[in-house]
């Protein structure tokens, strides 16, 4: 082919513009750390990259609302363990009034001392969380027990929430508070009944139902725990979740430095022969040059 | 016989000839930096139809363009600008659609539908609701965002439009006028309308990057040319002018030649690029984002209806419902997304009947994000969001690898072009000692025929 000054030139041009277009990319991922620039960089990496993001916002908000559903649970757990101990102690009150050997006044210093603890769980059956009455079903607003007389009455429903902690997984955030205190409060007004009355019997035969008031607490308690340890394996296995996204986002969109450093390398080492061959091509001596 | 004195009339024309020869050396060494420039070639032949006749007998000037050459250099020059501009152009798309960094789209579209979802957890608290609203508030930000950006490029597209057609005018005229001026430079000094004619071609590869045409030569020597579909542009020595007028139903540029409106026919060079991107990319954008901001508006408004709000009263309007301007068109929706909703109290997320406490219709709210509420109800919201980004991007690499694939051919078409027509100096430097030794030679020649017949002369009248 004849090859003219002009051609020569032309190709030494476009040689150096890719040779100056690659070390620019190479230069652009080293300093970002990044593969992907804009889209056109792997169209099908941006898409996928966009579905990871949503991904990783949802494991956000399922974490958020492991949190709070633990928070909750938590809180009426140990509001729970706490009405535990006080019907213990209403029930100790209430076998000493039983025994034959008290009088009358006795039963009612007992009688007043059951009120006393029966006041302090009505206060914990309307304990609030983050402004929550969480004992109220959804009528969280409302203090859901009342009390007239001895007798307690419950204003909530059984409506407790279940919200989603993990794709497809949902977790109920408490207990209805009719199940977990109305045979508490049930009892509690037998007892008290009995011991007004001076009547041994009776109180006999409310202390009865206690066993079951324990043990209703019992399995009210066992199904808050076996929640909580459904959340906290769901927690470690939102956070693996979420390191194994951050893994996929980073194999799709993080440059690899050694390579992009190789790279450039090259790129400057084959950049340099070209111009300084290109500079001999320039400065090159045409026939002119010899024959003067 | 031939007589001593004949032999001077053949050295007058010896000298002639080299120095023609000499003077076209000069010419193409003059031009080797004039990368329209055709080197022009002495021939030395009995052959009359080798070229252009110098007046000198025997001596013909050559000076060959390939029209094979020139027609696949200006369509390579149509695409490579064509598609060059367009990935140009679509780089400025994907940076409105897709931020490098900060949120996009996507991630709006994500939040806002995450609100809900945590809302669920806290439905009576203040604060979670508050955050669904400003989470909305920012999705109808972004949709705001994305729409102008890619309106505003739009625009600022049309408005090259004018200004391009003006360059493509003059340029026509300006091949027009030649047409005129090469016969009558070929009439009047033969040899003298090649450069014209190499002034011709760089200007129809001129307007080869600016737009897409055909042309040819025909027998008198000017050149037709046509738009893609045929319409006359210039014929001889007459050009017709392209005008802009506005379009309907958007009032961008159109293009009309002789009154008819040849638009959508302009798909190559820069100007097709431009029209491609302009009536096509960006409005098939936009059209997208009014579908997605359509569909969510009316399935959030619906949802949000159906449950109970802190109050116990029924959702009322999440987002302004959006009308649309006509049947199967959501056009607008996305630039004028905007919150109904001003109380967070207002927003429904217990189900109808039940306390304020109860989240069903949060969780239903959130679920919409995972609906196949898409392309035939195939697609969740970012399901189709990813589809639209995984086009865009297609589209750019498509164009940027189009773009790079011709101009590598055009390189190498000009490559060819040049090892046939351009200077080269190494050639010019053997023509000059070659012309000048025969001019030698001849005057030599002459030299001696005047001693010969000096010799004679002295001879005769000694």
């Amino acid at each position: 082919m004849r090859v003219t000054q002009s051609i020569a030139y032309r190709n030494f041009l476009s040689d150096l513009s890719s040779l100056n277009e690659g070390s620019n990319k190479a230069l652009r991922e080293i300093s970002s750390g990044k593969k992907i620039s804009s889209l056109r960089d792997s169209p099908s990496g941006c898409a996928r990259l966009s579905s990871i993001n949503a991904l990783e916002s949802r494991i956000d908000q399922y974490t958020s609302n492991a949190g709070d559903s633990s928070y909750f649970l938590q809180t009426a757990d140990s509001a729970l363990n706490e009405v535990n101990n006080l019907i213990t102690g209403i029930h100790t009150r209430g076998s000493q009034a039983a025994t034959g050997t008290i009088g009358a006044s006795e039963r009612a210093v007992l009688a007043g001392e059951v009120r006393s603890l029966r006041d302090q769980i009505l206060s914990l059956a309307n304990s609030q969380a983050r402004g929550r009455y969480i004992f109220a079903g959804s009528l969280v607003s409302v203090a859901p027990f009342a009390i007239a007389g001895d007798t307690v009455t419950c204003a909530g429903n059984d409506d407790v929430n279940g919200v989603s902690v993990q794709q497809g997984v949902e977790v109920v955030q408490g207990v209805s508070g009719s199940e977990a205190f109305d045979a508490v409060f049930d009892a509690i007004e037998d007892l008290l009944a009995g011991m007004d009355a001076n009547d041994p019997g009776a109180i006999e035969n409310a202390l009865g139902r206690f066993p079951q008031v324990f043990s209703g607490l019992g399995q009210v308690r066992m199904k808050i725990g076996a929640n909580i340890g459904l959340l906290q394996n769901i927690q470690s296995s939102l956070e693996t979740s979420r390191i194994s996204l951050a893994e996929q986002k980073s194999a799709i969109e993080d440059a690899d430095l050694a390579e992009s450093v190789v790279e450039l390398k090259r790129i400057q080492t084959a950049l340099e022969a070209a111009i300084s061959a290109g500079g001999s091509l320039l400065g090159k001596r045409n026939l002119f040059d010899i024959i003067g | 016989m031939p007589s001593i004195l004949d032999g001077l009339d053949n050295v007058e024309q010896a000298l002639a000839a080299q120095q023609f020869a000499l003077s076209i050396t000069q010419r193409n060494i003059a031009n080797a930096g004039n990368p329209s420039y055709t080197r022009q070639e002495v021939i030395f032949t009995n052959d009359e139809e080798a070229g252009i006749s110098s007046g000198i007998p025997g001596v013909y000037l050559q000076s060959r363009r390939n029209q094979y050459l020139d027609g696949g250099i200006s369509r390579q020059l149509q695409y490579a600008k064509g598609y060059e501009f367009a990935s140009e152009a679509l780089r400025q798309i994907e940076s409105a659609v897709k931020p490098e960094s900060g949120t996009g789209l996507a991630e709006a579209i994500s939040e806002f539908f995450g609100s809900f979802n945590r809302l669920s957890s806290t439905p009576e608290d203040p604060v979670s609701r508050q955050q669904v609203l400003t989470s909305a508030k920012a999705l109808t930000l972004e949709f705001h965002r994305v729409y102008a950006g890619l309106q505003r490029l739009q625009a600022s597209e049309d408005t090259m439009v004018p200004q391009i057609v003006r360059e493509i005018n003059a340029l026509t005229a300006e091949i027009a006028s030649l047409n005129e001026k090469i016969p009558a430079a070929k009439a009047s000094q033969p040899g003298s309308e090649l450069t014209l004619r190499d002034e011709r071609q760089k200007l129809l590869e001129e307007l080869s990057s600016i737009v897409g045409i055909d042309y040819f030569e025909t027998e008198s020597g000017s050149v037709t040319v046509t738009t893609g579909q045929g319409g006359a542009l210039v014929l001889d020595n007459t050009s017709y002018e392209l005008e802009t007028a506005p379009m309907v139903p958007d009032p961008f540029n159109g293009i009309q030649l002789n009154g008819s409106d040849i638009t959508a026919f302009l798909n190559s060079g820069k100007l097709g690029g431009l029209i491609q991107v302009r009536d096509g990319t960006i409005p098939d954008c936009l059209k997208t984002l009014d579908d997605i901001a359509a569909t969510i508006i009316e399935r959030v408004n619906q949802q949000h209806a159906l449950g109970n709000d802190l109050d116990g009263l029924a959702g009322g309007d999440f987002f302004v419902p959006f009308a649309q301007p006509a049947p199967g068109s959501n056009q607008g929706a996305a630039r004028n997304i905007q919150v109904a909703l001003a109380d967070p109290r207002g927003i429904a997320a217990a189900s109808a009947g039940s306390g304020p406490g109860n989240n069903e219709n949060a969780k239903i709210m959130a679920a919409i994000e995972d609906e196949k509420l898409f392309y035939g109800a195939s697609e969740s919201v970012l399901q189709f969001f990813s589809g639209f980004l995984f086009t865009i991007g297609s589209e750019a690499r498509s164009a940027e690898d189009n773009a790079l694939t011709h101009n590598g051919v055009l390189g190498q078409l000009m490559n060819q072009r040049d090892a046939e027509i351009a200077v080269n100096l190494d050639e010019e430097a053997v023509n000059i000692i070659k012309f000048q030794k025969a001019y030698e030679a001849s005057a030599r020649y002459a030299n001696t025929l005047i001693t010969l017949s000096d010799e004679l002369i002295n001879l005769l009248g000694g």
